[in-house]
């Protein structure tokens, strides 16, 4: 890499390496593998930085390149994937705005990768339908429904909040 | 759960301040660099192969890519000490296996891959289990460090006793004290060697998590919940059985692969699922030694259970079917009702649905897969 493209690649995850991080740990739920994410992201960037820098908006191509690690991940066999909190916490034992926070993140673990990752994209990352499809590259429709579908799931997972759905559920 | 509700919460979770860490400029500089110089390289002598290729005939490259049958890793003789294989382990044969386990886990399920084999005893669907949420049992591929695990994996805690005359451990998260992470999984479990560089380990996960009421992070367990759950891994590690060379037995056998495809892993389970209607399943994990897996799977059942997918509903060689996009570049395709079975394949990498279903066509359900004595020890044919 020239020495400019490396200043601009420095300069770069300086600056944006802790919104990378949370970006990351939204999809992940835990800050361990944040970390780990936003590291092994930053290093497929800097590979490809001359690429990256010619995109429309270079935190747009940083986000593809964190879905696609994190997806990837997921498709790890499954002897070896972790799962930090594999169970949603004791009903009984709940507290207020605490209790959701954690309830919240289990229970968005437990959702198939692409419920998730759309309810992460749209409402945590505030972005619209037809930008989540493009960045997933599936329809508008799908982007629809796996939002459906994923808010339903959350309902029952998170009983606090349910509403009758739809049954969604997969494997 | 509304869009707003949603919103508030992810709100709180936005408000928690972020551990600390931040980004090490110079060492991610250092490895960018690293990674290119291997890109380089690695273009280098893909780029020498071709020529000797284009020379040869194609045998080096078929050789040097591994071409072959993708049956290589099953038909290698298993070998016949207890030990752990330092090269890996056979995703078709069963190292060990379960004796004692607490009652109400009647499912038995196996995961086994090169890196590692994993035995679980497990409640049936819908029921509450009494105490214990599930029980397996952890072989390490030989070289596995027990103080430096990777991944996630529970590292050796304090001793505790003995297994079979060997010192026994407790189980420790990997991660800093006071990390809310792993607790749940490095709860009550013991870690022994089995054989001289081999490791077990037990894990007895209880049926509920405890929460700190200041931080809601989940605690690890204590007390009386604690010694039990002890008692009951170190009785299940006692009453485990090590050195067996058994086959796994599947409800379907693959044939007609594509060339490169090797075998990494197989699950195999037995018992009330995912559903009452589910007695079984049978599953099987494929590389292409790159970034791409396919995974064939067949759930045994009379039931179709399409409708919970999201996705159009049509129809594959006359069965009902569909085919679901979940991410990019990750296609499933579900097809229910053939021979008793819900059959999946799950490709993550390019293809479309084309190749899905040409794959499909490799997998053929035995005869009759509810009785569990029609299911086959040799899958790959």
């Amino acid at each position: 890499m020239r020495s400019d493209d490396e200043a601009a690649y420095l300069e770069y995850v300086t600056v944006r390496y802790d919104w990378l991080r949370r970006c990351a740990f939204r999809l992940c739920g835990n800050w361990h593998r944040a970390e780990d994410l936003a590291q092994h992201v930053c290093v497929r960037l800097y590979v490809h930085w001359r690429k990256a820098a010619r995109a429309d908006t270079v935190d747009a191509y940083v986000r593809r390149m964190l879905l696609h690690a994190w997806l990837d991940e997921q498709g790890r066999g499954w002897f070896r994937r972790v799962s930090p909190v594999p169970v949603v916490p004791d009903r009984a034992a709940r507290q207020a705005e605490v209790g959701d926070r954690l309830d919240l993140m289990a229970a968005l673990a437990r959702l198939a990768p692409g419920q998730r990752v759309v309810l992460v994209l749209r409402f945590w990352e505030q972005l619209g339908v037809a930008e989540t499809a493009a960045l997933l590259g599936c329809s508008e429709g799908t982007v629809k429904s796996q939002t459906s579908h994923g808010l339903a799931a959350l309902g029952r997972l998170l009983p606090g909040y349910a509403e009758p759905q739809v049954e969604a559920s997969r494997r | 759960m509304n869009e707003d509700e949603l919103r508030a919460l992810m709100a709180e979770v936005d408000a928690r301040p972020a551990p600390a860490g931040g980004c090490d400029a110079a060492a991610l500089v250092a490895a960018g660099r690293a990674v290119a110089r291997r890109r380089w390289v690695g273009a280098s002598v893909l780029a020498v192969v071709a020529v000797l290729a284009v020379a040869g005939g194609g045998v080096a490259v078929s050789r040097m890519v591994g071409a072959a049958r993708p049956a290589a890793l099953a038909t290698a003789a298993p070998p016949l000490s207890p030990v752990a294989p330092s090269s890996g382990f056979d995703p078709l044969v069963r190292m060990a296996a379960l004796g004692w386990v607490p009652a109400g886990l009647p499912v038995r399920r196996t995961e086994l891959s090169v890196g590692g084999q994993e035995y679980f005893a497990e409640p049936a669907v819908g029921r509450v289990p009494a105490d214990v949420a599930t029980v397996s049992l952890v072989l390490h591929r030989s070289g596995w460090q027990p103080d430096h695990p990777k991944d996630g994996d529970c590292r050796r805690g304090a001793p505790d006793g003995t297994v079979g005359n060997a010192p026994a451990y407790r189980l420790a998260s990997p991660y800093p004290p006071g990390s809310s992470v792993g607790t749940s999984n490095c709860g009550a479990g013991l870690m022994w060697q089995y054989a001289p560089g081999s490791w077990a380990e037990v894990r007895v996960l209880p049926d509920v998590v405890q929460i700190r009421a200041d931080t809601g992070a989940p605690v690890g367990e204590s007390g009386a919940s604690l010694a039990r759950h002890m008692q009951v891994a170190r009785r299940v590690a006692e009453h485990a059985a090590f050195g067996r060379h058994d086959p796994v037995r599947l409800p379907f056998t693959v044939s007609g692969l594509p060339a490169g495809y090797r075998l990494a892993a197989s699950e195999m389970a037995i018992g009330q699922l995912d559903s009452v209607k589910v007695v079984g399943r049978g599953e099987l994990l494929f590389t292409d030694g790159r970034a791409g897996r396919t995974y064939l799977r067949c759930r045994v059942t009379d039931a179709i259970y399409l409708a919970e997918y999201d996705s159009a509903i049509t129809t594959v060689d006359g069965h009902p079917a569909t085919f679901v996009a979940d991410a990019p570049a990750q296609l499933q395709l579900v097809v229910s009702g053939v021979r008793g079975c819900e059959v999946s394949v799950d490709r993550r990498g390019p293809g479309g649905h084309a190749e899905l279903t040409a794959l499909y066509r490799t997998l053929h359900p035995v005869a009759n897969p509810r009785d569990l004595d029609n299911w086959t020890d040799h899958p790959l044919g």
